[in-house]
């Protein structure tokens, strides 16, 4: 397929799933279903975490009482902190979580602050799928060439994690925007979704 | 258009658009600009994958979200008090500079040992305004201590050796508790405050109540310092520590609460590393444009000696620090401002030190600097409040600024002495 159509045709799947979803959130239908997707996302997380603390720990006894280690172990550690930080940049971006200047915005009045945030949730929307353009051609030109990362694990299937995090956070940028939602106000802090996250 | 398409870029930036899209769309612009396939702006997101250092980072974030959510700060506060007997101000500088090493975030700091220390200081008897200036600036003050993230990411960042940052953190970083202890056990004579009695008995019952989170600074910072383990190493050896401590022995997290915690932690996790992602294109743009060089060429024009270029940068580093948190701050001008502090002669480790310092500052600077408005959140108190509460703080920082800028033995006796 034409890569320009290809492209067309993810960017329309991208805007009608965020207006379905923010249509049955607003309906409150399907909050069961949402709620498993979510525990399945904060689950993949929590499993990435474990196994960089589980090799980790697993690598100093080895080293120290055993004089070995796994080969494999560091680069796969390295490669779990590349997917770590694009899945919870996802999971920010619901939360709305992620590190901005925002000097302005406290200045506006109410009604202005709703438009300011809907220009820089649609501008958000749109800067990351282009990103998620940019990393998916990176991935195709990778698969390409065949490289190996480490084991017999190619480079390509390491990276997808790239295109799949920066699509799937212009289409929470856009949930955002249809549903109109605002940052809490322990925005940034500790205490900030711990009570969203245990409903 | 490009011009266009940037300041447009800018400007969303300013009003709330999150940071690491703005960098990397920008980097997307230039490369297209400059026939380069967009693609290489993801060549350098995926570099993330080449780093050990990088590995350290979800670790101790994770570990300083357990104990954030423990009781840890309760037990550190307790033995704090025992050890350190200069009224209660200097303990709670003394635990926040500890918490705050092993958290990283700033925010963290003042969230957990904020609602503890607070009531405690008003029934000790302080004042109300210096307590809120107090807990303020207490919020980022251990950063120069390792662990903590900024100083990792630094090292990431400016491709300096860790071993020698932590080593060079050590000195500046007493050195400011000292300073506003001083401070602190002057105010609280002037209130006069209780004393605790310096006690063996005293110190016994702390460390006992506290005996299992006592070793993890020792074994941390003894393994990092003899080079036993790599500092990778250390940081998964305190998650799982952490993870074993709060939730199995003294059982202050439930198992429920750690999805939770996880989700947390990796949040800000994911906000760090992504903004990284981003700007690593951005800067190997700009610095195979070779624009860190004529940066360089200008300044050398108008500005002759280090020193000058030295103050120069501490007024740069407090606008930043008051515009960006302080991992961004790093992430983003470090690439550029390092080699025109080389050319200027001064340290790379030096450089950091003072990078830190600065933008720890950045965080008590009114109008924007985030520990206000994390206080004013955490406190109930209106930001202005907070501006004329931390004024003090603000004064007595910016003198010690001024000292470990321009004494850089103070930050490279110790790596000197250990390297030399």
């Amino acid at each position: 397929m034409n890569s320009s159509l290809f492209y067309t045709v993810l960017g329309v799947f991208i805007v009608l799933f965020a207006i379905l979803r923010a249509f049955l959130d607003r309906r409150n239908q399907l909050s069961g279903w949402f709620r498993f997707l979510h525990h399945l996302e904060v689950g993949l997380i929590a499993l990435l975490l474990a196994g960089l603390v589980g090799l980790g720990v697993l690598q100093i006894l080895l080293r120290n009482f055993f004089q070995s280690g796994l080969l494999w172990a560091d680069p796969l550690m390295r490669h779990i902190v590349l997917w770590l930080g694009c899945l919870g940049a996802v999971l920010a971006t619901g939360y709305l979580r992620h590190i901005n200047i925002d000097v302005f915005s406290r200045a506006l009045p109410r009604h202005l602050q709703k438009v300011q945030r809907a220009v820089i949730y649609t501008a958000t929307a749109v800067a990351t799928f282009v990103l998620g353009i940019a990393a998916l051609r990176l991935v195709s030109d990778e698969r390409e060439f065949g490289d190996i990362a480490f084991g017999s694990l190619q480079t390509w299937v390491l990276q997808i994690v790239l295109p799949v995090a920066f699509f799937l956070i212009s289409y929470r940028s856009l949930v955002n925007l249809f549903t109109a939602r605002q940052a809490p106000p322990t925005e940034g802090t500790l205490d900030g979704t711990m009570e969203t996250l245990q409903k | 258009m490009i011009a266009l398409i940037v300041i447009l870029l800018i400007l969303l930036a300013l009003f709330g658009m999150p940071l690491f899209t703005v960098l990397g769309t920008i980097a997307v612009v230039l490369f297209h600009r400059a026939e380069i396939d967009i693609s290489s702006v993801a060549v350098s997101m995926y570099t993330l994958a080449n780093s050990p250092l990088l590995v350290a980072i979800p670790l101790f974030t994770f570990a300083g979200y357990l104990f954030a959510y423990s009781r840890a700060p309760d037990r550190l506060v307790t033995l704090s008090r025992a050890l350190f007997p200069g009224g209660l101000a200097v303990v709670a500088l003394v635990s926040c500079a500890v918490f705050t090493a092993f958290t990283g975030a700033s925010g963290v700091t003042i969230i957990a040992m904020g609602g503890l220390l607070m009531p405690a200081l008003i029934k000790d008897g302080y004042q109300k305004r210096f307590n809120l200036g107090l807990l303020t600036a207490s919020g980022s003050l251990g950063l120069l201590f390792p662990p903590s993230l900024p100083l990792i990411l630094y090292g990431y960042v400016a491709a300096v050796s860790i071993d020698q940052l932590f080593l060079a953190g050590l000195l500046p970083g007493i050195f400011l508790v000292v300073v506003l202890s001083i401070y602190g056990y002057w105010q609280g004579q002037r209130a006069g405050v209780p004393r605790e009695r310096w006690s063996l008995r005293n110190i016994a019952s702390a460390l006992r109540t506290a005996g299992w989170e006592v070793p993890l600074p020792i074994i941390v910072l003894g393994g990092i310092y003899s080079g036993f383990i790599t500092v990778m190493e250390a940081a998964a050896l305190t998650a799982a520590y952490a993870l074993l401590v709060e939730v199995v022995i003294y059982r202050d997290v439930s198992l429920r609460q750690l999805p939770g915690i996880v989700a947390e932690s990796m949040m800000l996790v994911g906000g760090i590393l992504i903004i990284l992602a981003c700007a690593l294109g951005l800067t190997n743009f700009l610095i195979d444009a070779e624009v860190p060089m004529q940066l360089l060429e200008w300044m050398q024009h108008y500005v002759s000696s280090k020193y000058t270029f030295l103050l120069l940068l501490n007024l740069f580093l407090l606008v930043v620090g008051c515009l960006m948190d302080i991992f961004s701050a790093l992430i983003v001008v470090v690439p550029l401002i390092a080699p025109v502090a080389a050319g200027f002669g001064v340290d790379p480790v030096h450089l950091g030190i003072i990078f830190l310092t600065n933008l720890e500052i950045g965080y008590l600077t009114p109008p924007v600097g985030l520990n206000l408005f994390i206080s004013s959140y955490r406190f109930n108190e209106p930001v202005i409040a907070l501006y004329s509460a931390s004024v003090p703080f603000l004064l007595l920082l910016l003198a010690s600024l001024l000292v470990i800028t321009y004494i850089p033995a103070i930050s490279l006796f110790l790596v000197n002495l250990v390297g030399g």
